[in-house]
């Protein structure tokens, strides 16, 4: 049985009519500024909270939760890429280290760190790290390597080095004065430390 | 002492090697010979309660302790000589020399000949039995030499440019 709109507009002529009539209201500035006064009124206001605070918006994000749809976003952003953009241009802007030192340097922060410090979990952790025998063999290892040997040579070498030159230095100085002394109860003029120099 | 005995004048103005480097004073060369002495001594007292530990589980007569005896006191003599000439014949420094940064060169600027850094050793034995006096030219000699220094023909000088 052939619908009623086929029956009154066989060729659709009404409708094509109709669509093209409602497009010219919306791009007319009469329907922008009725959209303005709409959206502003408190009508609209509490439309929007109504729906937010509703069953609504709750059932709508269970309901994004239990079809995945959450996830699939997620996947999408991270597949294409535009999740780590995101965190790259946000890790480089300015704000966020400014955000980050201000968050850092703020009294909240420094009484939360004291308080996990002061707090068993810290203890309980140390304890555990303390007695974990893969801790002393990572010690060990690092302890055997050649880089810490040799760092650790070349430390001692170098005190050696230190204590050497030191006792150098005095016992020269030492000599000098030494030789002023024996010059003074011989009765002869000072020594030139030019004379002394070798050629 | 590690230190150098001395040169004659015109080898002085010739030596190549010395370059400007500085003559070495009584008190650093009585320093680098206290560490030879004390690296000489450790050694043969080692040696000494080595021999000594295994001839007291070891029955020997008393003769031959005598003669052990005797061997061993040459042996320190040796191995005195030894050391101090080889090493002032090889590389100019003994291992006290080292550390203080002083080197023991004939007044030539060349390397010491073995024979005349044995007359070096005698020289320092001479110099010590006067009570030391044999070292007080270090004092006012103008190459800061001793009586060693003198007979051997050598000087002390600084390992290093200071």
């Amino acid at each position: 049985m052939p619908s009623l709109g086929k029956v009154v507009d066989p060729l659709g002529l009404w409708s094509r009519a109709s669509v093209a009539a409602l497009d010219r209201a919306l791009a007319s500035r009469w329907a922008a500024d009725a959209l303005d006064v709409v959206l502003g009124s408190a009508l609209a206001e509490r439309a929007v909270r109504t729906v937010v605070e509703g069953p609504l918006a709750e059932a709508a994000v269970r309901s994004a939760i239990r079809t995945g749809l959450l996830e699939r976003i997620a996947d999408e952003l991270l597949e294409s890429g535009v999740a780590a953009q995101i965190v790259d241009q946000a890790v480089a802007s300015p704000r966020m280290s400014e955000l980050a030192a201000s968050v850092l340097e703020s009294e909240e922060m420094e009484a939360l760190v004291a308080q996990a410090l002061d707090s068993r979990l810290v203890d309980t952790s140390v304890a555990r790290v303390l007695a974990s025998e893969e801790l002393w063999l990572v010690v060990d290892e690092v302890a055997r390597s050649p880089a810490v040997t040799e760092a650790i040579a070349h430390q001692g070498a170098g005190f050696a080095d230190q204590v050497a030159e030191e006792v150098g230095q005095r016992s020269r100085r030492a000599d000098a004065r030494l030789e002023r002394l024996a010059h003074r109860l011989l009765r002869r003029p000072p020594a030139d430390d030019d004379a002394i120099a070798a050629p | 002492m590690s230190a150098a005995p001395a040169t004659a004048v015109q080898a002085h103005a010739a030596a190549p090697s010395v370059g400007s480097e500085r003559y070495v004073g009584l008190v650093t060369r009585a320093i680098a010979f206290a560490l030879d002495a004390a690296i000489i001594n450790v050694v043969a007292i080692l040696t000494a309660a080595a021999i000594s530990l295994t001839l007291s589980i070891v029955k020997v007569p008393h003769d031959v302790r005598t003669v052990l005896a005797a061997a061993g006191g040459v042996a320190y003599v040796l191995w005195t000589v030894g050391y101090f000439v080889t090493f002032w014949a090889t590389t100019g420094q003994t291992p006290g020399s080292r550390m203080m940064r002083i080197r023991v060169h004939a007044a030539s600027g060349d390397r010491l000949p073995p024979r005349r850094a044995l007359l070096r050793f005698a020289g320092v034995v001479v110099a010590t039995i006067p009570f030391f006096a044999g070292f007080l030219p270090i004092l006012v000699d103008d190459r800061r030499r001793g009586l060693h220094d003198m007979l051997a023909r050598t000087v002390v000088l600084d390992a290093e440019p200071r």
